[in-house]
């Protein structure tokens, strides 16, 4: 007599502890595949940054000036900043 | 019969039972420790997190070295799902020329069917790299220096390459100088990773945060420094000078405002480790005549009103004729006429007045005999003579027989412009760590010469600038005390009159001056005179200095 609850509640705990483990698995592994794409896409964000600082300081350094002066046309840098005048 | 079978059977179970219990005993209580750190090794590695390097600033805050990543591209043939042709042809696409660049190369991995794997030496953005996800095709992450303003300031700023670990490494310049500022510090994530190497973060993960290298923001102000390489370099190439250097200076703070040297374009090799402007050592010459006079005055060994009564003949020191550079004669030359002449026999005498003592003191206390401190690496340090004959005390008053660094110079003189004050040059002016601002460590000043030395030296600087021969290349609305020279280049221990350094340094305008300013030109061959080839940069480079500042 003793018996039939003694299992029953071993089952229900067993089925418990394998559900939390499910559980508990697969929020670490979605916290991780979170982690990793934004671990990605802030690398991203940085290179797009550096990419940036990279074409505008490119387009306004003193030596590019020096060249379109020279070049006598300042066309380029103009359409590239979208400037008015 | 049945009851005896069981009994086996159970015997035979619980024996089983017995050995597969003292076999999980032995292996996960007696060996479990060793296993689980067998384990752990195996799922667990440890990740370094590199920071990003620092950049470097101009006073604008314009950035001179920015930090870019770039991708290098390698193929590996059997993970092709195109033949190679196409793939190449691809990348070609992408990447204009890279057939023409690596032709080669791509010939032979053509032809070699046991190589498998191949590396080019062409870079890739970002933008092409996402272009080119295609099977066989591995891309390895380079972070390289970006130079927006090109070769501007390029031994100032120093190059970075990699040490025997492979870490990057600052050499010359600033980027040696502030190695531990840029570098910023590494960080850890010691974390069990997934069949594809990517790191698990879990409870049991350790890590330490990495923190990126400061920004560093100097005094270089771009649009100086701009013209200071272009006008030096139509300098060497109009004197057909070896090389030369230039430095300009912030009287008061001794923050460099510009700095560069240059080799002349027959020989044009510019080396970003090697910085003449601080690391060669010269003979000034006639530019060293201030600070004698500065120091014969501040020490009452003469007054203004000195007069060279003995200037009507040339000093006999021994065996030694002291003369001057053109063989005239300027007898009873007042102070003022001693420096607008360039007299050395007038400065002979006045350096036997202070004496050996005082002059050895001030040159001391002038930063002479030592490193200026810059915060740039590389720096040489000046040699002194420990025994001063008479003749060489003598030599030493025209700036012959005693070496320093044009940095040296520029600091010593600068102390003329800064009403005697002697301050150390600096780069940088400050650092940023995120929002954080961390200014450089305050310099200390020592006073050398007293106001009314300095007041003196101002007027007979003004009066030699307006009066000699140099005053054809002033701007008139440009007010500046200044002073040329021409050291001869001992070859073989001899002086040649066939090499010489020809220099100017000066600052404008006399009262509260905006910079102080060097021109040093190596082996001029049009003209040997510092008047006639470093006078007209500095002039030229003074002007415009004067609308930038």
């Amino acid at each position: 007599m003793l018996n039939k609850p003694f299992f029953l509640i071993l089952f229900i705990l067993i089925a418990c502890q394998i559900l939390f483990s499910f559980y508990y698995s697969s929020e670490i592994i979605n916290q991780n595949n979170s982690i990793n794409k934004n671990q990605s896409s802030l690398q991203s964000l940085k290179i797009a940054n550096q990419e940036l600082k990279k074409q505008f300081t490119s387009l306004t350094s003193l030596s590019q000036i020096q060249t379109l002066i020279n070049q006598k046309n300042y066309i380029n840098l103009k359409e590239t900043l979208n400037l008015q005048n | 019969m049945v009851n005896q079978r069981s009994k086996i059977l159970s015997i035979a179970l619980t024996f089983c039972f017995i050995l597969v219990s003292s076999r999980l005993f032995y292996w996960q209580i007696i060996k479990g420790p060793e296993l689980k750190e067998k384990a752990q090794n195996q799922a667990y590695k440890l990740e370094k997190i590199i920071p990003e390097r620092g950049e470097i600033y101009s006073s604008d805050n314009f950035p001179l070295v920015l930090n870019q990543t770039i991708y290098q591209l390698s193929i590996y043939k059997p993970n092709l799902k195109n033949s190679l042709d196409e793939v190449i042809d691809k990348i070609d696409q992408v990447y204009p020329d890279f057939k023409l660049e690596n032709n080669i190369s791509i010939d032979k991995f053509k032809n070699n069917s046991n190589q498998k794997w191949i590396t080019f030496n062409s870079y890739f953005s970002d933008n092409q790299k996402k272009q080119l996800e295609i099977p066989g095709l591995e891309f390895q992450t380079i972070a390289k220096r970006y130079y927006p303003e090109n070769l501007m300031a390029k031994d100032l700023l120093g190059i970075i390459s990699k040490d025997y670990q492979g870490s990057q490494v600052g050499y010359g310049g600033l980027e040696a100088f502030y190695q531990k500022q840029l570098k910023g510090k590494t960080g850890f994530v010691w974390a069990p990773q997934d069949a594809t190497g990517k790191t698990i973060l879990n409870k049991k993960s350790w890590s330490s945060e990495s923190v990126n290298g400061r920004n560093i923001f100097t005094s270089i102000n771009r649009s100086a420094q701009f013209y200071v390489e272009k006008l030096l370099k139509e300098g060497i190439d109009k004197y057909s000078a070896d090389s030369g250097s230039i430095t300009i200076m912030e009287p008061k703070t001794g923050a460099i405002i510009a700095m560069s040297s240059l080799t002349s374009s027959s020989s044009a090799t510019i080396s970003s480790i090697r910085n003449p402007a601080i690391s060669d050592l010269f003979e000034p010459g006639s530019i060293f005549k201030p600070i004698i006079v500065s120091m014969a005055l501040d020490a009452k060994a003469i007054n203004t009103n000195y007069i060279c009564t003995q200037c009507n003949r040339p000093n006999v020191i021994g065996k030694y004729f002291i003369s001057n550079w053109d063989n005239e004669l300027h007898p009873d030359s007042s102070l003022q006429d001693i420096i607008k002449n360039s007299d050395n026999i007038g400065m002979s005498h006045i350096i036997a007045k202070l004496g050996t003592k005082n002059f050895l003191n001030y040159y001391q206390k002038l930063g002479l005999s030592q490193k200026t401190g810059i915060d740039l690496q590389g720096e040489a340090k000046p040699s002194l003579k420990t025994e001063w004959p008479e003749i060489d005390l003598a030599t030493a008053s025209f700036g012959q027989g005693i070496v320093v660094t044009q940095i040296n110079m520029l600091q010593a003189f600068n102390t003329i412009a800064n009403n005697g004050i002697l301050v150390k040059p600096k780069v940088v002016n400050y650092f940023t760590e995120g929002d954080k601002i961390i200014k450089n460590k305050n310099q200390t000043e020592t006073k050398i010469f007293s106001d009314q030395t300095i007041k003196d030296m101002k007027s007979i600087l003004k009066y030699a600038v307006e009066n000699g021969v140099v005053s054809q290349f002033k701007p008139k609305n440009l007010e500046v005390c200044a002073k040329s020279g021409t050291a001869q280049i001992a070859i073989g221990g001899e002086y040649t009159d066939s090499k010489t350094i020809a220099s100017y340094i000066g600052f404008s305008p006399c009262e509260n001056p905006k910079f102080t300013m060097i021109v040093t030109i190596n082996n001029p061959k049009t003209s040997p005179w510092g008047s006639s080839t470093a006078a007209p940069i500095w002039y030229e480079l003074a002007s415009k200095l004067n609308d930038l500042l």
